[in-house]
């Protein structure tokens, strides 16, 4: 077995086991062993070799998001769902203030090696093939190239920190441009419709009203 | 989502059991360009298709895993809700389809 995939294996199983902690025993050991199927199945089927590890890291990277929400659910229907909301909002009050003072300078650099190895692997799992085109390379190498500026603007900013500084925001720049894709703009947008939607809203009421009015009078 | 992993269950066919992984690299199988599908997005679907009763699930006989020396499989099977489910929204999208390319017909 490979290192590299026994390690991606126990990283999922170690995710798994954390959100599913205060679980009631079925759900948390129903999920707990479809995961631990799942990861050997994974693993037997590609001979625990370095793909099955990016593969089931990848996996489990991606995955965070759906699982946190499939856990709030199950808190939603438990008895225990105040008491660990409170618990989650404490900490998360917690880790803001440990983010401000010390985790910003540190996630420029998981930002920057995430990057990097986030465009080797798209390299790495998609080469070119001249039938499908360079899409995944092209990724990939911004990718790569984002990460290496990240990096490089960070080491810069004590002593040059404008262009330092520039180099960051170059690079952190896809980041910026999924966000912007995902959250800003459809938020703006809500935020537009129901601006215009209220306006329109009122328009239509206001002569209907008026007429009522004259109506009565 | 939900629906990729009905239409893979109906491709095994209607009686057919099959678990996670097996879904994920048949999803996989039928768009080679994707990634094998993540852990939470797949078995938080798979509990949301339990749950509105369009798949059923039942956890393998401990025995046949433990001769065959693998962890158990949690083995799902489409219903007949799950399967006019299916159907009803590859028709809608079929219609969807057809009246836009419809749209642009020249008059």
């Amino acid at each position: 077995m490979n290192a590299a995939a026994r390690l991606s294996a126990g990283f999922a199983r170690t995710w798994t086991r954390a959100y599913t902690l205060g679980l009631d025993t079925n759900a948390k050991t129903d999920r707990r062993a479809e995961i631990e199927s799942d990861l050997w199945e994974h693993g037997t089927s590609l001979h625990w070799s370095g793909r099955a590890a990016l593969e089931m890291a990848l996996r489990c990277f991606l995955g965070m998001p759906a699982d946190a929400a499939w856990r709030a659910e199950q808190a939603r229907t438990g008895e225990r769902a105040a008491a660990i909301i409170a618990t989650l909002l404490h900490r998360a009050e917690r880790i803001t203030e440990w983010v401000a003072r010390r985790g910003l300078p540190g996630m420029t650099t998981v930002l920057a090696w995430a990057f990097i190895a986030g465009g080797l692997l798209l390299t790495l799992l998609f080469p070119f093939q001249p039938e499908k085109g360079a899409g995944m390379v092209v990724v990939g190498g911004w990718g790569i190239g984002a990460g290496l500026a990240i990096r490089w603007g960070k080491t810069r900013i004590p002593n040059r920190p404008v262009s330092g500084f520039l180099a960051l925001a170059a690079g952190a720049a896809p980041l910026s441009l999924i966000l912007l894709a995902t959250v800003i703009a459809p938020l703006a947008a809500l935020a537009v419709l129901t601006f215009e939607g209220r306006r329109a809203w009122a328009a239509w009421r206001l002569p209907k009203e008026a007429l009522r009015m004259s109506d009565s009078q | 989502m939900e629906l990729a992993i009905l239409g893979a269950a109906l491709e095994g066919g209607a009686d057919a059991e099959f678990y996670g992984y097996a879904i994920a690299r048949q999803m996989q199988a039928g768009d080679a360009s994707r990634l094998l599908t993540s852990h939470g997005t797949l078995y938080k679907a798979l509990d949301r298709l339990v749950k509105a009763g369009l798949l059923t699930s039942r956890w393998e006989d401990a025995q046949v895993a433990a001769d065959e020396e693998r962890p158990r499989r949690r083995l799902y099977r489409l219903t007949a809700a799950g399967e006019s489910a299916l159907r009803q929204a590859e028709r809608a999208a079929a219609s969807a389809s057809a009246a836009l390319v419809e749209g642009f017909q020249p008059l």
